[in-house]
């Protein structure tokens, strides 16, 4: 009996050998990098409410660098379906292999497609095991599968220059998946996310400058060409300028503002100082180069070492005061007009002036977050942990009390460091 | 007294002796086993900010729960709680009440298997079916202990240092992560949640009571139950209260609530350097050996009042007998959520009664009947003097 048991173990074992029931070669599966959802073009089916775009690593390319072939790292395909489910299945059935999301990095959404709600995008990521929580979430200012099919120069892939544009350059506001969809279905924060876009190699601040050329030149090009025949001359190139042309060219990644949501649904967004606000206000703008243009120093470049922002919330006669405390460490790294850093009084007044610009821009970043009544803050959190008696009493109308909120805000700070001069001669 | 003459010459198998710390670790396999995996969402849901405080108390609280087998330990040393229950009821009504107990343990069994089951399929395996994990599973349990309790106690000691290392881990590289506002505030509703939490897990201490009741007679030295028994069930408090603690503090109290295994999502997201990533496949197969150790313990507990029950079965048969039931119960289960809706029906209204139960007419019995009394010469035990007197 032992003997015929031990044999039937060594044969259950033999035959299972071979490999496990449900295994998958490595060339039947499509190795998912990006994921992006666009609201449907017009004209469709108005039942196909998800427009998904998937960017796959060609497996193939990778053999073809190592032996010095140029070939596309990966390729972008798209399908429209009734669901973000539904959408992926139509697009298994144009590429033949298992959607493989092991190695996805990152899931970018247009715009568009937030305002509309992520409700049912975020629950499938969500409920399927693949994805991890730290995964990270993009808002698009355009189309997602336009940032999918970006080529940057420095990467092979997109959604791997965003990541590193995240994790390393800390430019942009990070925030994990897992962490925004707390902030969506809690009662004390709302969610924010960050926002990219494509813009030329050249950068964008040169695209907008044509962009602005080229309206402004068109519309000089329309009025003199329709006197002398020929297009304007100046920023833009005409009716028929260069802005026509860019959107054939090359397109590189780049970080933008902040996404603002109400529950599920994008409601706005915080761009430039604003957008700087919010980042020093979670504490996320340090080690990074800030500029504040000044009348004493002219162009004032800074790194801010270490920020300390405290929120204090309080309701008194029925209306929200906020009152944000700010503590900085800084150093210098530009000025344009000759300064005496050994001077007390010239780092005091250099550290007043930054503290002046953080104070205004973290304030500025809340306003412009009550105008869409979304408290991307926390301060809701702030106020149920100071008094939860207060909270349960004010939370029904936080969106409105929040909306009509007092805000001060107060930064002071040093000036630790002047680089590696101490005045400028 | 016939009992007890009956049961001195019985054909059950000689007690293995394990050391005092094999019997910690046995105690940790028990009570931390996968308990975490899925208590933390529960407390989580129940006590809400206050769930990290309501563990540690609720362990605290319910080490009382233990007092009756420490007394019983002192008053029967060497024997289960299938054997002086004999003593102190009698035959008919002790092998009733071991039954009963069995009966429970086998009930707990189940829902503890197809929760290990549910756990490898969901964080492991999706595709592959929970009755590949159940009769996996059964295999390898009836495998170690048909060899004894010994040799369990052996894998224990061995297998569960992995599970401790890796769940302490967990809670370091989640130090980072954590938000102290997720802790905050607490006792703004009064102490019923918390309260609520403790109730809960008082369930759970009823499951240990009842394992320590067969555990004891198992002890090399049987003085060391108390010190063994505590030392494993705050051992494991203290382990169980700095996951939840770390779950809330990552997570906070409404997403806790939400995931079906919150410490499975905090492997996920664990990062070192923003290098190591996927080291939840590492944790996670250390989970199901924990699951595999704690269900172990549930077939042995089963297995062995069965025997005490009818003494002339071998344990082998009565392993078997009880894998049966055991696995049948496991696979019956419809769903996940069947699964979760049971557990706290049956920690709540089927182990608690029935622990309370079993311990309180133990104690009144062997009170009225004078068997809780000091021995009137030190160093006999009331055991041998009963089967003395009857010889």
């Amino acid at each position: 009996m032992r003997k015929l048991v031990i044999a039937a173990v060594i044969i259950a074992v033999a035959l299972n050998l071979a490999g496990c029931w449900s295994q998958k070669n490595m060339s039947d599966l499509a190795f998912v990098m990006g994921i992006g959802f666009d609201a449907p073009p017009e004209g469709v089916d108005p039942e196909m409410n998800e427009y998904l775009s998937l960017q796959i690593a060609v497996t193939r390319s990778f053999g073809q660098e190592a032996s010095g072939a140029g070939a596309e790292p990966v390729w972008v395909t798209s399908a429209l379906g009734k669901g973000p489910a539904d959408a992926e299945q139509s697009i298994a059935r144009q590429i033949g292999r298992v959607i493989f999301y092991g190695h996805t990095a990152a899931i970018v959404v247009g715009k568009e497609r937030a305002e509309k709600g992520l409700e049912g995008i975020l629950d499938a990521i969500e409920r399927f095991p693949g994805f991890r929580r730290s995964i990270l979430l993009f808002i698009v200012d355009g189309e997602a599968k336009g940032v999918l099919e970006a080529m940057p120069k420095l990467d092979q892939i997109s959604v791997m220059a965003m990541l590193r544009m995240v994790r390393h350059t800390g430019i942009t506001y990070s925030i994990p998946f897992g962490d925004f969809v707390a902030q969506t279905e809690s009662e004390f924060i709302e969610g924010a996310l960050p926002i990219t876009d494509t813009v030329p190699p050249g950068g964008h601040d040169v695209q907008k400058t044509r962009d602005k050329g080229n309206q402004e030149g068109g519309q000089k090009g329309d009025k003199e060409g329709g006197k002398e025949g020929e297009g304007g001359s100046g920023g833009g190139q005409g009716g028929k300028g260069q802005g026509g042309d860019t959107s054939s060219q090359e397109k590189i990644i780049h970080m933008g503002g902040v996404a603002v949501f109400r529950g599920k649904k994008m409601v706005g967004s915080l761009e430039g100082s604003a957008s700087e606000g919010f980042l020093l206000f979670k504490e996320q703008y340090r080690n990074i180069g800030y500029t504040i243009k000044t009348q004493d120093f002219g162009d004032m470049g800074v790194i801010i070492r270490k920020l300390n922002v405290k929120p204090e919330v309080n309701i008194v006669n029925n209306r929200l005061q906020i009152r944000i405390k700010t503590k900085f460490w800084a150093s210098i790294t530009q000025v344009e007009i000759q300064q005496d850093f050994t001077d007390r009084d010239v780092r005091e007044k250099a550290a007043r002036i930054l503290g002046d610009k953080i104070a205004n821009d973290i304030k500025l970043a809340i306003t412009t977050a009550q105008s869409y009544g979304s408290d991307v803050f926390g301060f809701g959190g702030h106020l149920f942990r100071k008094n939860p008696k207060l909270w349960q009493k004010h939370k029904s109308n936080w969106p409105e009390l929040f909306s009509n909120a007092e805000v001060h805000s107060e930064a002071t700070g040093d000036v630790i460091r002047t680089g590696i001069i101490r005045r400028s001669n | 007294m016939k009992a007890v003459k009956r049961m001195s010459n019985s054909s059950r198998p000689p007690k293995e002796k394990i050391s005092s710390y094999q019997g910690v670790m046995v105690s940790f396999a028990i009570t931390i086993g996968t308990l975490f995996i899925t208590m933390t969402r529960e407390i989580g849901s129940i006590s809400g900010e206050e769930a990290y405080i309501a563990v540690p108390v609720a362990y605290l609280i319910s080490a009382l729960l233990l007092v009756p087998v420490f007394i019983f330990n002192s008053r029967f040393p060497g024997k289960r709680i299938g054997e002086y229950s004999q003593i102190i009821l009698g035959r008919f009504f002790g092998k009733l009440l071991s039954l009963m107990l069995m009966l429970v343990m086998v009930a707990v069994a189940a829902l503890i298997l197809r929760n290990i089951a549910e756990f490898w399929g969901a964080a492991l395996m999706p595709e592959t079916p929970p009755w590949f994990f159940l009769i996996t599973m059964v295999i390898l349990v009836v495998y170690t202990l048909i060899k004894g309790f010994e040799v369990y106690a052996r894998v224990c000691q061995i297998l569960f240092l992995i599970v401790i290392g890796s769940l302490l881990f967990l809670v370091i590289a989640s130090l980072l992560r954590m938000d102290t506002e997720n802790l905050l505030p607490v006792f703004y509703r009064g102490w019923e949640p918390l309260l609520r939490g403790c109730v809960r897990m008082v369930g759970f201490a009823a499951q240990y009571a009842i394992f320590s009741g067969v555990l004891c007679g198992h002890l090399r030295d049987g003085r060391t139950l108390t010190a063994t028994g505590l030392r494993g069930w705050l051992g494991a408090g203290l382990l169980i209260s700095l996951i939840m603690l770390a779950v809330q503090g990552v997570f906070g109290p409404q997403q806790v609530a939400k995931f079906v295994s919150p410490p499975l999502e905090l492997a996920k997201i664990i990062e070192i350097g923003g290098v190591a990533r996927g080291l939840e496949a590492l944790i996670v197969s250390s989970w199901i050996i924990a699951g595999f150790l704690q269900v172990s313990a549930y077939f042995y507990t089963a297995s062995i009042l069965l025997v005490d029950t009818f003494p002339r079965l071998q344990f082998a048969k009565a392993l078997l007998g009880v894998s049966v039931p055991i696995f049948a119960g496991a696979y019956v289960i419809r769903d996940q959520e069947q699964l979760f809706a049971l557990f706290p029906i049956m920690r709540m209204y089927l182990i608690l009664p029935a622990a309370l139960g079993a311990f309180g007419i133990l104690i009144a019995v062997a009170f009225l009947r004078g068997l809780l009394k000091k021995s009137p010469s030190p160093g006999r035990k009331i055991g041998e003097e009963e089967e003395e007197g009857t010889g």
